[in-house]
């Protein structure tokens, strides 16, 4: 069977785990990366071993590519998701695909009419903890009571591409993540809280430095803290569900 | 962790997923492996239609969803009924 093949458009530092995670998927080839920079390009391509395109269309152009995956800032995402559906190249975009639905359904929308396949690049479902967590929520622990999350990285140098005030993607990428989980999580759990659970894991020790929070409340008198911050003091990811 | 004031009772479970702990110990939480389903997955879903885990597409639009339901409530500092983000 023909190997899905891959070209990577933007030489982001997310794209350094993909790539070698591509290599180890059945069925994945990864063959090129495009940067506006060549320099950029070629340098990533050495490193990884892909050949090197100056320019995302030049990529999109290519016919030794079947699929793109997308790591560019948020802000960038529907644009180039649009060219690569015309392309006719499946889209794996990185996460936040957007914040807003009007934006998701063009993209949906234009996947859909081209034919091709578009997912937002959630690790974290494919990830074993996530899986023992839905474990536990189906057959243990029954609808989560409360949800904590917070996700944070250093964000100290003013000309990041992320503080770009026409491209949001720090807030927006981390609001993503833990939004996600809480949908996923919330998911997972179709039935009311177990009586005989009692288990306890303990963690460790809690400094909430949370820049952003958000309350969801549910039904059923659930109650799902969310936050997260743009700039930590120190890179953190977790998350925390309780229930009874 | 604080407890909102809406809370209904104390707790009598606890899940903690976090960065640099390995539980399962099986994996860590940075290993590539994750990383490499993820992509089998999206991969298998094209060669095989009908072989994705979940809805790649429905969930795009669900979670824009979500994301507009949480912006709009850190804006209107209200809290979010879980049905708009679910």
């Amino acid at each position: 069977m023909q190997p899905l093949r891959f070209g990577i458009l933007g030489a982001a530092q997310i794209a350094r785990k993909l790539v070698p995670a591509m290599r180890r998927a059945p069925g994945v080839v990864p063959v090129a990366v495009a940067s506006r920079d060549a320099a950029k390009a070629a340098a990533f391509a050495r490193e990884f071993r892909l050949e090197p395109v100056a320019g995302y269309d030049a990529l999109l152009a290519r016919g030794d590519v079947d699929a793109v995956y997308i790591p560019l800032p948020d802000g960038l995402h529907e644009e180039w998701t649009l060219r690569a559906a015309a392309a006719g190249k499946h889209v794996l975009c990185e996460k936040s695909l957007t914040a807003s639905c009007a934006s998701a359904g063009r993209m949906v929308a234009a996947c859909r009419a081209a034919g091709v396949r578009l997912m937002e690049a959630f690790m974290f479902r494919f990830h074993r903890q996530h899986a023992r967590v839905r474990e536990l929520l189906a057959e243990e622990l029954g609808a989560p009571l409360a949800y904590y999350a917070r996700f944070g990285f250093h964000l100290d140098d003013p000309a990041n591409i992320r503080l770009r005030r026409a491209w949001p993607a720090a807030a927006s990428t981390m609001s993503a993540a833990t939004a996600s989980v809480a949908r996923d999580w919330s998911s997972a759990a179709s039935r009311p809280p177990s009586p005989r659970s009692s288990r306890w894991r303990r963690g460790t020790a809690w400094t909430p430095r949370a820049t952003r929070c958000w309350n969801l409340t549910g039904p059923a008198a659930a109650t799902w803290p969310l936050a997260s911050s743009t700039i930590s003091p120190a890179p953190t990811r977790s998350g925390r569900s309780r229930g009874s | 962790m604080t407890v909102p004031r809406a809370f209904p009772a104390k707790p009598r479970a606890k899940i903690i997923v976090q960065q640099g702990r390995r539980w399962p110990r099986t994996v860590r939480v940075k290993s590539p492996e994750p990383y490499a389903a993820m992509v089998a997955a999206f991969a298998a879903a094209i060669i095989a239609p009908g072989s994705a885990p979940y809805d790649f597409e429905a969930d795009a639009l669900a979670q824009a969803r979500a994301m507009e339901a949480v912006r709009r409530s850190a804006r209107e500092r209200r809290r979010v009924e879980l049905r708009e983000i679910a």
